[in-house]
């Protein structure tokens, strides 16, 4: 016996509880693509006991680079900016810095946040992100939020719950601990305004690029669990595959960007406006001057225009996909 | 009366497959049931109707709206309730409606005010902060039910909404159905195969084809609408029913079934055949004890439309 046939009588309820009308205002269109992002954000943090996990632990590092930050001190000859960039720029980097223009870098930020908090993140982007699309059409609901919503509506409500879910991992500890890491080293916040918006632009321009990137593969791929992994192991054979690539011409540094790791390290220094990363050691052992505001090779301007065309490309594909979304997927 | 929807040559195909081929009908206020066997065109202009699948050529004019220029205002008045189950992972019924109420414009709190309304009139009211994935067949209808007038639209649109139901769920859907329609003066468009439903609900209906119309009007008339020729039933006492039978074979009439009625078929307007059917009673010394027309149901009338639409095509 089913619940409704419990039901004593057919009609009883229509008798206890008849239909009202509703005769209050209609809120504007976007108020409900914001309502859209809260509702994605909530159920986002409510769907996956995993990502639950890895945040708490994303959550717990971040505390102890926070501690560092406030705690620490620098020696004379470090140069505080340099300290800084490095950092931020490989809080997304998979393995350690290949890129720093400090032999500082181990300091505060950079030991909580560059040793191993990439691969975290990574990870729980995806399992965030890759659920957005694929539930939906699992779930079949594509067809209800389009009979309310306009399909622009729809995907801006999607790429804007991603790109806030991104921020609240990046931007978020990004900012508190550079803060307190300025304070801590009893500098003016005023004369970093550049170094946190620097952040900020930062921010922003990855949580678009891999904000989308999450967003096609949950569209292309019917399950959340399949988008999640494909999107990890981009990352992770992206870098393996870039290093490898690059290995096979070390002079030509425009293969630094063949690695989506590489390049969201270079990414952060550019918006950061550090073009002049320095001598480093690349994995030969080999003295490196990589300079990206030097007229030779690589470029900052290369690597914005590479971080345009992932933008592009992507929002295309997105944008093609719902907007020739089959009767089937409905 | 009044259409809220008027469609004029609404043309959509699916690369070189025309679903809907210069689809015309008007839909009344009131109830109206969309009938037409699978692949039809039957969800493919609701979604027209709702902008979802934009159409080639046409028109579509909603209330005093044009589609698809006023389609964000059309939005706002039509609730929809899909073929499919729509779920989303892990939510209660109270925060699916609520989630929905708010997409169609309501406000956080008028959203929660509204879905706990239309979850407790169709009748969910206890199982509303369950997980609805694991609702039954029934109880998800309902609750695509609360999600389609949760917003208080001038017209639902209702594809199958008592598919897959038990009996008892399906009656109470079709009672909430017929109170939203006779008692709250909404307007229904209900999509079905289950032509009883129309029958217990609408009152008119449109029955489409190959993307085409092949009838429209109120039910009551389309009920009515028969050939010349009617199929009476009579039945008899104060003799034998095969002798009536077999007199009136010979007196011209073309009986089509003798068993405890003689089922024949008469010329709608032919006076004299009706007044001989008595004079061979009374001849005979039998009395005509009931005669009836037989009552065509719409399943009848929709086997004959569409057969004769398929021959046509």
């Amino acid at each position: 016996m089913t619940e409704d046939q419990k039901k004593p009588s057919s009609t009883e309820y229509l008798q206890k509880f008849t239909y009202r009308s509703y005769d209050g205002e209609f809120q504007p269109r976007w108020k409900r693509v914001l309502y859209l992002i809260r509702f994605e954000l909530i159920s986002t943090w409510r769907k996956s006991k995993f990502a639950k996990v890895l945040m708490i632990i994303i959550l717990v590092f971040s505390f102890f680079s926070i501690l560092g930050a406030a705690m620490v001190t620098l020696g004379d000859d470090v140069v505080i900016r340099d300290v800084l960039n490095a950092s931020i720029a490989n809080y997304l980097s998979l393995s350690s810095s290949i890129f720093s223009n400090s032999d500082e870098y181990f300091y505060g930020l950079g030991m909580g946040m560059g040793m191993g908090l990439g691969i975290l993140l990574i990870i729980v982007m995806g399992l965030a992100g890759s659920g957005f699309f694929a539930d939906d059409k699992r779930g079949k609901v594509i067809e209800i939020y389009l009979s309310r919503l306009e399909k622009r509506e729809y995907v801006t409500g999607k790429v804007g719950a991603i790109v806030i879910y991104i921020n609240l991992l990046v931007l978020l500890p990004l900012i508190i601990t550079g803060m307190l890491f300025v304070q801590s080293l009893g500098e003016d916040h005023i004369d970093y305004l550049d170094f946190f918006l620097g952040i900020i632009t930062y921010s922003i321009l990855i949580s678009i690029i891999l904000g989308l990137f999450i967003l096609v593969l949950s569209i292309l791929v019917e399950k959340r669990s399949y988008a999640s992994l494909i999107f990890f192991l981009f990352f992770f054979f992206g870098m393996i595959i870039g290093d490898m690539i690059h290995q096979g011409d070390p002079d030509n540094e425009l293969l630094l960007l063949v690695s989506p790791s590489n390049f969201l390290v270079l990414l952060a220094y550019v918006c950061l406006g550090d073009y002049d990363l320095g001598v480093w050691h690349d994995k030969k052992n080999s003295v490196v001057n990589l300079n990206l505001d030097n007229g030779v090779s690589l470029e900052y301007l290369h690597v914005f225009l590479v971080a345009f065309i992932y933008i592009l490309i992507l929002s295309l594909i997105l944008a093609y996909k719902i907007w020739k979304t089959t009767t089937e997927e409905l | 009366m009044k259409n809220i929807l008027v469609i004029r040559e609404l043309v959509k195909n699916y690369g070189s497959f025309l679903a809907l081929d210069g689809f015309t009908c008007n839909i009344p206020k009131g109830v109206t049931g969309l009938l037409g066997p699978n692949g039809a065109g039957k969800t493919t202009f609701l979604r027209a109707v709702l902008g979802i699948l934009p159409f080639k050529s046409g028109s579509i004019k909603f209330l005093d709206y044009e589609l698809p220029k006023d389609i964000l205002a059309v939005k706002d008045k039509i609730g929809y309730q899909p073929e499919v189950d729509t779920k989303i992972l892990k939510i209660s019924a109270m925060k699916y409606v609520t989630h929905m109420a708010t997409m169609a414009g309501l406000s956080r709190n008028a959203a929660k005010q509204r879905a706990f309304d239309t979850l407790h009139y169709v009748g969910l009211e206890e199982a509303r902060y369950r997980d609805m994935n694991n609702f039954s067949q029934g109880m998800m209808q309902k609750v695509k039910l609360a999600t389609a007038l949760v917003h208080d639209p001038v017209l639902l649109i209702l594809d199958e909404p008592t598919a897959g139901c038990d009996p008892d769920s399906h009656e109470q859907i079709l009672n909430l159905i017929s109170d939203l329609g006779s008692t709250h003066g909404k307007n229904i468009l209900i999509a079905t195969h289950l032509l009883p439903d129309v029958e217990k609900t609408a009152s008119s209906v449109v029955i489409m084809n190959l993307g085409k119309t092949v009838i429209q009007g109120e039910l009551r008339s389309i009920l009515q609408k028969k050939d010349k020729i009617i199929n009476l039933q009579i039945r008899v006492n104060g003799g034998d029913i095969n002798k009536f039978a077999k007199l009136l074979q010979e007196n011209d009439f073309e009986v089509t079934n003798v068993a405890e009625t003689i089922s024949f078929n008469i010329e709608r307007e032919d006076d004299k055949k009706y007044l001989s059917i008595f004079n061979i009673a009374r001849n005979n010394g039998m009395n005509i004890r009931m005669m009836t027309a037989y009552q065509q149901s719409l399943e009848d009338v929709f086997l004959d439309e569409i057969a004769k639409n398929q021959m046509e095509n």
